[in-house]
């Protein structure tokens, strides 16, 4: 399936001020989201934040409180609208698969088609598309995880829909297999052109596979950017912590540059709204924190090994803690003096932010 | 509220549905008696008629094969509990597909003359070659065979049996008489005494009985073969068990005998199986006419040798060595009182003679 | 293959369905509950035949309360002592390492194929002193177990082992773990299990007769056969459908809280069966009791019949036929019941509403009652409503649908369960409807549970007496019809090969019914490796 994804095409989905509460928990609170025509974009949020709610509210397993969805233009649900999900075009990939037990992986793929001979080509064209044009005849019993999951998904996109949403798709998988299925998952959707909304609650996944991510937080979308400009210059602080780690201080502004604890720094992004005192707050990441000898003063505490770097806790001399990120050779022992200085811009916003 | 509509949605169709039950309710009961006789041996009778009856098959099998043979009128033939066949009538009704109730006893044929569901069986050469003692009064049933309560005693242990149920309750035989207390001919005995002695005496004489500490066998032929070994010296059964085990392993090896109780004492009644057309009978006709062969020589000939039950037309002698019915001179009762079956299992329930 | 213990994406109350299911499943659903319930409108109206008070003092009667504590002493006692059993057999056969246990599984579920009747009657046979309430006990005991001990072993083929070995290592001995863990997961197959058995023991005729045994059940055929008073019956049998309810009601109570921690998850391997040492030696006692008194001992005897004069006169014709007419007849019934249970199971299963729940009620509240009350109250609907199919098949089948229903809706509703819910979603994604989703990939995942449960039914059909009795087409005769008229006359020798016949017969859907479940453990929809 390809879609003429030219710039002025109509959105392939589009959310507006969607709002669900379960009882007394308010789920979501005003969603907003617009996915382009061709991409992949990635809704991440922690456990619990109702991404998995977003995602059957779209699907049409769930109806919202308030707000409207539409596919392809078409509302489909809110504003008296309800389509029903059989009629949506909206194609579905859940956590774990969930392939029909009782059919063979060719039955699986083709069972949202009409019977019929372009049917059996199109069954044949979805599995390779995952690479599994060979286990055709397999039960599901007799697949790994991670091949479910890809005939999962050629049994969404055989019978050509709209969208396909994926709900964490590759969090049942083994930490080793994770970003080859990933990979192959993302080739087999992007070869397809279609366009995919999944959810996820790994950030490493979302910011490395999507086009676009929406940082969902608090019920809302807060900010739906390309992963690089969301990592550099998230929107609030918030959004800032939940893409990394971080290290929040506080700063001055002073005209272009900031000064805080570990010394001067350039925002990525000057912020408006600073008050007369200048105060800021900066947000900085780890491994933005390089040894300098002429740096800022500072004791290294711990120090956690990851193999391929390792985090080390500072003491500033000024008594603030910070977070770094070191490559092995440069690591230090605990107790040894060290000289830092940050690299790089850094997101820096109006205002005190709760440091914690 | 959608949520409490539902309950009430199906509240209102049960109400519907019971009203719907209940008006095609009403009246089970019938007026057959007053249906006018009819002569059958005035047309030939044809057709098929449908026999309900309580007897075995093995037994009625032979009398409705030569019935067909000599009048060519098929009969299909319903076999069950003589009691749970009543109650069947008595449910169907009017609309009851039976045309004949041949019962193993009396107060099924009661109980359903009395809810008017027989029709009135012609007086010549039906109603009045059987003794007015076992055929109803109303005329709507006629006894076919009759077997009398006897004592079956081993004569090397009993060298004068009694002669009376009362001289049953001497010290004597403490622990040494046995009886099948589920048996139906046993509670139509009990069933008796009530009738005879009223309430009050029968239950004396139970309770005396009870005091006996008899033994108590599943049924009537267990009794017998106790008596014949000489578990137990006295059994009450009907008269026709010794004659069966004579028949089936030759008088030499028999010990037990049959000891009839004195003219007049409960303990000899006789009981009838017996016949009655449904007033609901579209084929009242062969029906008829099928009691009558009932009644006719070869087949209370053939009662008498088969089962060494008692004929019951005047004129046919029973088997051997059997006394005859009016050398007995059993009590006298009207055998539709033998109805109240239910009671009595009461009545033997709380003497602690029926349940353990 | 690692453990997931994954997030839920199916969070507790996300599930709840408001409002009307669709009308393809509920009327279909309205209609079978409505019918099921007919033998209850038979049984109100006749009983109020003389108006409320005489029904009032009939009830009242000191005696009436007699029976019901009597019946409910049995029940209860019985309802206890299967549980044990069963649960017991299931756990040895599904977690221990008794050697056998292939062979034991099947042959556990085999008394399923012994009617109460005539066990009962083998062992007073033997032994008359054994009549009573201990001989009732006994008999009831050994033929109902299997419903116990069947959707225990099923349930614990679904249980994750990985809890078991959480807990060792939290220090819980075997003993523990096999009572506080394993057993305990699998409640809600033993509450489904237990309601059957009480609900058997109140309505099971054969047994108590026999034994002589005073209950309700006698007292009621009693009204009937001996009384021909048709109101009293119905009076009793009112009493009956009360006790049937508070069972139901209670059942569903104590389910409704177990399900929220159902078994869950689904995975491909098999816990490590626990070894049994030293406890091996009662486990082979138990094992050895159990089947010799549920099992071995009625054939036995049966056998032991034939024998007696040497199978003089047995007629192969007659058996012949009679074998023909039961399995038609039962395959018949079977087939229609697990129609009538289909959307009936559904709607239980994937709507938790109370509309859904009373439906799914209402087709139990008549299996307490004794087969001759459901027989007659169908011979008057029957002869008023039906009249064309009065005795005739179809009439036979709608009686055992109604008696047999609650065997197979069980089945329906657990099947359905262990079917994940957002299977059905992805076919809706995929463009089926909602009830196309359910056609075509609910019940097929389910088809085997749904198999067993219609194999119950067919084995229960084979070997019903009384409904069979009073509905039959005149002029068929059924194995159990066959065995009865000769066993009532006494006549063991002829009884016997119709006896042996059934027995034999039966042992084939008992053995599907075992063999089912151990394929079911594996095709639960999305639990796979």
């Amino acid at each position: 399936m390809s879609a003429e994804a030219t710039p002025d095409a109509v959105p392939v989905l589009e959310v507006r001020g969607l709002r669900k509460s379960f009882g007394s928990r308010c789920v979501l609170d005003g969603v907003d989201l617009v996915v382009p025509a061709g991409s992949i974009t990635a809704v991440l949020g922690p456990s619990g934040c109702g991404k998995t709610t977003l995602l059957r509210i779209v699907a049409g397993f769930e109806q919202p409180d308030a707000g409207t969805v539409a596919v392809r233009g078409v509302q489909v649900a809110g504003g008296g609208a309800d389509v029903p999900p059989e009629r949506r075009r909206v194609g579905v990939v859940p956590q774990e698969g969930a392939l029909f037990p009782h059919l063979d992986v060719r039955r699986n793929v083709g069972f949202g088609l009409p019977r019929g001979a372009a049917s059996t080509e199109r069954v044949r064209e979805c599995l390779e598309l995952v690479g599994l044009a060979d286990r055709a005849d397999a039960r599901p019993d007799q697949l790994s995880g991670g091949q479910q999951q890809r005939v999962a998904l050629a049994r969404a996109l055989a019978p050509n829909p709209s969208l396909v949403v994926l709900d964490e798709p590759f969090s049942a998988l083994d930490t080793a297999l994770r970003s080859k299925v990933r990979d192959e998952v993302v080739g087999a959707l992007r070869a397809a052109g279609a366009t995919a909304v999944f959810v996820t609650h790994d950030q490493e996944e979302a910011l490395s596979t999507a086009d676009r991510v929406a940082v969902l937080l608090g019920g809302r979308v807060a900010q739906c950017a390309p992963p690089l400009e969301l990592y550099r210059a998230p929107s609030s602080v918030e959004v800032a912590r939940f893409l990394g780690e971080a290290v929040v201080l506080p700063g001055a502004l002073d005209r272009d540059v900031v000064r805080c604890a570990l010394g001067p720094v350039v925002p990525a992004v000057v912020p408006t709204g600073v008050g007369v005192d200048g105060a800021v707050t900066v947000v900085v990441r780890p491994e933005q924190i390089v040894p300098a000898s002429d740096g800022v003063g500072a004791t290294a505490g711990a120090i956690t090994y990851f193999g391929h770097d390792g985090l080390v806790r500072l003491r500033l001399d000024d008594g603030t803690d910070v977070e770094a990120r070191w490559a092995p050779p440069l690591l230090p022992r605990p107790g040894d003096r060290v000289g830092v200085r940050v690299v790089g811009e850094v997101a820096v916003y109006a205002g005190v932010a709760t440091l914690r | 509220m959608p949520r409490r509509r539902p309950a009430l949605v199906l509240a209102a169709l049960v109400a519907l549905a019971g009203t719907v039950l209940a008006a095609c309710g009403g009246s089970t009961e019938g007026n057959g008696s007053a249906l006018p006789t009819i002569d059958d041996t005035a047309s030939t009778p044809s057709g098929t008629i449908t026999v309900y009856t309580g007897r075995t098959e093995a037994l009625v099998k032979p009398v409705i094969e030569r019935f067909t043979a000599a009048t060519g009128v098929k009969v299909e033939l319903r076999t069950g509990d003589s009691g749970a066949l009543a109650a069947q009538i008595l449910t169907e009704g009017s609309a009851s597909p039976a045309d004949v109730f041949f019962s193993q006893d009396a107060g099924a044929l009661g109980a359903v003359a009395d809810d008017g569901l027989f029709r009135t069986l012609p007086t010549t050469g039906l109603l009045d070659v059987v003794e007015p003692a076992y055929r109803a009064t109303d005329g709507t049933w006629v006894g076919t065979s009759g077997r009398v309560r006897v004592l079956v005693v081993n004569p090397t242990l009993v060298p004068t049996p009694p002669r009376t149920i009362d001289e049953l309750l001497a010290p004597a035989w403490k622990g040494r008489i046995g009886f099948a207390p589920t048996n139906a001919s046993w509670q139509s005995f009990v069933t008796a005494l009530r009738v005879l002695r009223g309430e009050d005496g029968a239950r004396t004489w139970l309770t005396a009985f009870a005091a006996q500490q008899p033994k108590a066998y599943e049924k009537n032929g267990a009794v017998r073969d106790a008596v014949d070994k000489g578990e137990v010296a006295i059994g009450l059964v009907n008269h026709y068990y010794l004659y069966e085990k004579i028949a089936a392993e030759g008088a030499a090896k028999v010990v037990a005998r049959n000891a009839y109780l004195a003219p007049g004492d409960p303990g000899g009644l006789v009981n009838v199986a017996g016949a009655g057309v449904l007033a609901s009978s579209d084929n009242a006709v062969a029906a008829q006419a099928f009691v009558r062969f009932l009644l006719a020589e070869e087949s209370q000939r053939y009662f008498a040798t088969t089962t060494f039950e008692y004929p019951l037309r005047a004129g046919v002698a029973p088997a051997a060595d059997l006394p005859t019915l009016a050398s007995l001179q059993p009590p006298k009762i009207d055998l539709a009182d033998l109805e109240s079956i239910a009671a009595t299992q009461e009545l033997l329930a709380s003497v602690g003679l029926l349940t353990k | 293959m690692t453990t997931v213990v994954a997030a839920d994406t199916d969070a507790p109350g996300r599930r709840r369905r408001t409002g009307l299911p669709p009308w393809q499943l509920l009327g279909p659903t309205v209609v079978v509950a409505l019918v099921s319930l007919a033998p209850v409108w038979y049984l109100i109206d006749r009983a109020l035949d003389r108006g409320w008070g005489a029904a009032v003092d009939e009830l009242a009667q000191r005696r009436t309360l007699d029976l019901v504590v009597r019946s409910t002493a049995l029940a209860g006692f019985v309802t206890v002592a299967t549980v044990v059993v069963g649960t017991a057999a299931a756990w040895i056969v599904a977690r221990s390492d008794l050697p056998g246990r292939r062979v034991l599984r099947v042959a556990f579920a085999m008394p399923l194929a012994v009617p109460s009747y005539l066990a009962a009657f083998a062992w007073v046979a033997w032994n008359p002193s054994i009549a009573g309430f201990w001989g009732a006990a006994l008999v009831l005991v050994a033929t109902t177990y299997p419903y116990v001990y069947l959707p225990v072993v099923a349930a614990l083929g679904r249980i994750d082992p990985a809890q078991e070995e959480i807990a060792r290592s939290l220090g819980w001995g075997e003993g523990r773990i096999a009572l506080g863990l394993t057993l305990r997961q699998a409640r809600p197959s033993v509450l489904a299990g237990a309601l059957l058995v009480a609900q058997y023991a109140y309505m099971d005729f054969g047994a108590v007769a026999t034994m002589r045994y005073e209950a309700f059940t006698w007292v009621v055929y009693g009204a009937y056969r001996a009384g021909f008073n048709p109101t009293r019956a119905a009076l009793l049998s009112v009493v009956l459908v009360a006790v049937s309810v508070v069972l139901v009601t209670a059942e569903g109570a104590a389910r409704g809280r177990v399900d929220a921690a159902r078994v869950g998850g689904g995975v491909a391997r098999r816990g490590r069966p626990v070894h049994l040492g030293r406890a091996g030696v009662p486990a082979a006692v138990f094992v050895t009791v159990v089947l010799g008194a549920a099992l071995v001992f009625p054939v036995f005897s049966v056998v032991s019949w034939s024998l007696w004069r040497g199978g003089a006169g047995v007629s192969f014709g007659e058996v012949f036929s009679a074998l023909w007419a039961t399995v038609g007849v039962a395959a018949v019934a079977a087939v229609v019941t697990a129609v009538a249970a289909l959307p009936v199971g559904l709607l239980a299963a994937r709507f938790r509403s109370g509309l859904a729940r009373r439906l799914e009620q209402a087709t139990y509240v008549a299996h307490t009652l004794p087969g001759i009350v459901l027989g007659i109250s169908m011979v008057y609907v029957g002869v008023r409503l039906l009249r064309p199919v009065y005795q005739e098949l179809p009439l036979l089948a709608l009686a055992y649908v109604v008696a047999f229903l609650p065997l197979l809706v069980g089945s329906v509703r657990a099947a359905v369960e262990a079917v994940p819910e957002r299977l059905e979603d992805i076919a809706r994604s995929l463009g089926t409807s909602r009830s196309g989703a359910w056609w075509r990939v609910t019940i097929p995942a389910a088809r085997s549970g749904i198999a067993a449960g219609t194999a119950l039914v067919f084995l229960a059909t084979m070997k019903e007496l009384p409904i069979t009795l009073l509905l039959r087409p005149t002029g068929t005769e059924t194995l159990a019809t066959r065995l009865w008229g000769h066993t009532t006359v006494s006549d063991y020798a002829a009884a016997a090969p119709f006896a042996l016949t059934l027995l034999v017969v039966a042992a084939v859907p008992t053995a599907l019914l075992s063999g089912l479940l151990l394929v079911r453990g594996r095709e639960d929809g999305g639990h796979v490796g």
